[in-house]
């Protein structure tokens, strides 16, 4: 593929971000018999809120959602949507990403505003799928999800359809696998290593996320270890009973993700006009994107690197500037990995720094200080834009008790949908 | 392009005939697997149908998780993936079978492991096989 440097035509800068509390609509009380509407109008609204911006003043609607048809039983569905927060009449846009549907939507929304066709855009991402919507009711009557297709198969709806998915697809084996095992190979460490930087990222992410209002885990290991008998949350972790190697390569049960309902937005506007809102407005300096199917080898490895390789080049932007970086961590050691790709860390260090606590909220690398995908919680199409909204609270200094030390200037979100379509975004504070 | 002819079924075809068929591009020589209709390396459309000699090296292997394997696949088992490059080129992660020592076939990587036709849920499909 030819690369050409690019630069955004015109500067666009974070206004107003919103998120709804990460949990299960059928027992979350903050989100009890919300539906998927709801939750999206509930983020927007808080986004609308966070700008100080008028939702008739929103010119055009980016709607990310995985499970329009399987789950909500609905096609086109931007159009519902727009009328829900209040931009009757606006341009609407669906879009899906598998998992990296939020990151993408924030990159749509950025060439958006940057091209100059909109000022005032807002995307946003929305996930249900805990029930089911019923095509013969009104959208509060759900149903308990017999899905179209097994949960053990989603993986293979991943994968090409004429191809990859045959015999028997390799996407998530792949994905899982090959990251951590060049890793150790490439440095000498052992399973037993990546278990315990695992365990290590599981239980300095469930740190921040207790602190965070709206993550769906409230509890930090150091509790449940205790309650289970356990001197220390790294035994506990360690333990076969209590975090299983289940489905997911070499990964325990608690390095996986914990799937949520929600939602997430964020408004963008023209840098030029940014400073007439209520927030400190949040430049995003570029954005990048890089796709590959999984049949090719170390795919992730190699679209993290093409979209990281480059923004630094089209921002000039250099790693040591960057003091905030988030991952989608799907696979929890992606931290690590995707951190040196960006050289957020030093090339075989990023173990040990994990070890050490240093990627902590508290750390001095701190990474997904919202506790990630799996204590923050996996709503999908909500995902990349709840930790594009973590960064920009973060750089307000707005992050409560989960406040990074040093009031970060630079952050880089790196996201991944399917293993496949990865993204990269660096924000930087307005001064 | 005046006329698009079909890739997918003529894949499928020829596995029903035995044989494994790639692209390969005119212009640069660039083969292409599985078939795609535009050439990655020059952007020609200018192809035509070659079969494999279906020989090949694994250089890197792992074991599937038992769950993310279609059900009428696992009698094949124990299932890898593994990244297989094809003596025309191309390289793939693609399905692997008959590893019976995984440390041992570790140690000796890369490997030949052989391109072979399998009968899949009503079509046929392929997959790698390594033998000692």
């Amino acid at each position: 593929m030819t690369e050409y440097t690019h630069k955004l035509a015109r500067s666009v800068s974070i206004i107003g971000v919103g998120c709804t509390p990460f949990g299960n609509t059928s027992v979350t009380p903050a989100i009890k018999d919300l539906t998927e509407q709801e939750l999206f109008s509930w983020a927007a609204i808080n986004a609308v809120e966070d700008a100080g911006i008028e939702a008739k003043d929103l010119e055009a609607l980016f709607h990310g959602q995985v499970g329009n048809v399987a789950y909500s039983q609905t096609l086109t569905p931007a159009v519902t949507y727009q009328d829900w927060v209040g931009m009757h009449g606006a341009a609407a846009i669906h879009h899906e990403e598998a998992c990296g549907t939020g990151y993408v939507g924030f990159n749509l929304a950025v060439m958006a505003v940057a091209s100059g066709e909109y000022d005032f855009v807002l995307t946003g991402g929305v996930e249900l799928m805990s029930t089911k919507s019923s095509i013969k009711k009104p959208n509060h009557i759900r149903e308990v999800p017999t899905l179209p297709f097994k949960v053990d198969s989603i993986p293979n709806i991943l994968a090409d359809p004429s191809f990859s998915r045959f015999p028997s697809n390799i996407a998530h084996n792949a994905v899982f696998s090959y990251p951590p095992a060049d890793y150790l190979r490439e440095y000498g460490l052992s399973w037993k290593d990546f278990d315990d930087v695992c365990n290590a990222l599981a239980i300095h992410g469930r740190r921040g996320a207790v602190r965070h209002p709206l993550a769906i885990q409230r509890k930090e290991f150091a509790e449940l270890a205790k309650e289970a008998g356990f001197d220390s949350p790294m035994e506990y972790l360690r333990c076969d009973q209590y975090n299983p190697i289940g489905s997911m390569g070499h990964y325990r049960k608690l390095h996986g993700i914990t799937p949520a309902d929600g939602a997430a937005a964020i408004i963008l506007c023209p840098t030029e006009l940014a400073h007439k809102f209520k927030q400190q407005p949040i430049e995003v300096l570029g954005v990048t994107a890089a796709s590959m199917d999984t049949r090719h080898p170390r795919n992730e490895a190699k679209i993290t690197e093409m979209v990281c390789r480059q923004i630094y080049r089209d921002t000039g932007v250099k790693p040591e500037e960057l003091d905030l970086f988030l991952s989608q961590d799907l696979q929890i050691f992606d931290q690590i990995d995707s951190a040196e790709i960006a050289g957020y860390l030093p090339h075989g260090e990023g173990w040990r720094a994990a070890l050490e606590g240093r990627t902590a909220f508290d750390g001095d690398r701190p990474i997904n200080t919202n506790g990630g995908r799996a204590s923050f919680g996996h709503a999908f199409a909500a995902a990349g834009l709840a930790d594009l909204g973590e960064a920009v609270i973060q750089m307000r200094g707005q992050a409560g008790e989960r406040q990074v030390k040093k009031l970060p200037e630079t952050a880089m979100i790196r996201g991944v949908g399917g293993g496949q379509n990865a993204t990269a975004a660096i924000l930087r504070t307005i001064q | 392009m005046e006329q698009f002819a079909p890739i997918v079924k003529t894949y499928y075809d020829g596995l029903e005939e035995g044989k494994i068929l790639a692209r390969k591009c005119n212009r640069c020589g660039t083969v292409m697997y599985p078939p795609m209709p535009v050439c990655p390396e020059c952007s020609s459309t200018d192809t035509h149908w070659i079969p494999l000699c279906q020989e090949a090296k694994l250089l890197d292997f792992d074991l599937m998780a038992k769950s993310h394997v279609w059900e009428h696949i696992q009698p094949f088992g124990p299932i890898y993936w593994g990244e297989v490059e094809l003596e025309e080129g191309p390289s793939l992660t693609a399905i692997v079978i008959g590893i019976k020592d995984p440390d041992a076939v570790r140690a000796r990587l890369p490997v030949p492991v052989k391109a072979e036709i399998i009968q899949d849920d009503g079509f046929k499909s392929v997959l790698f096989r390594f033998e000692e």
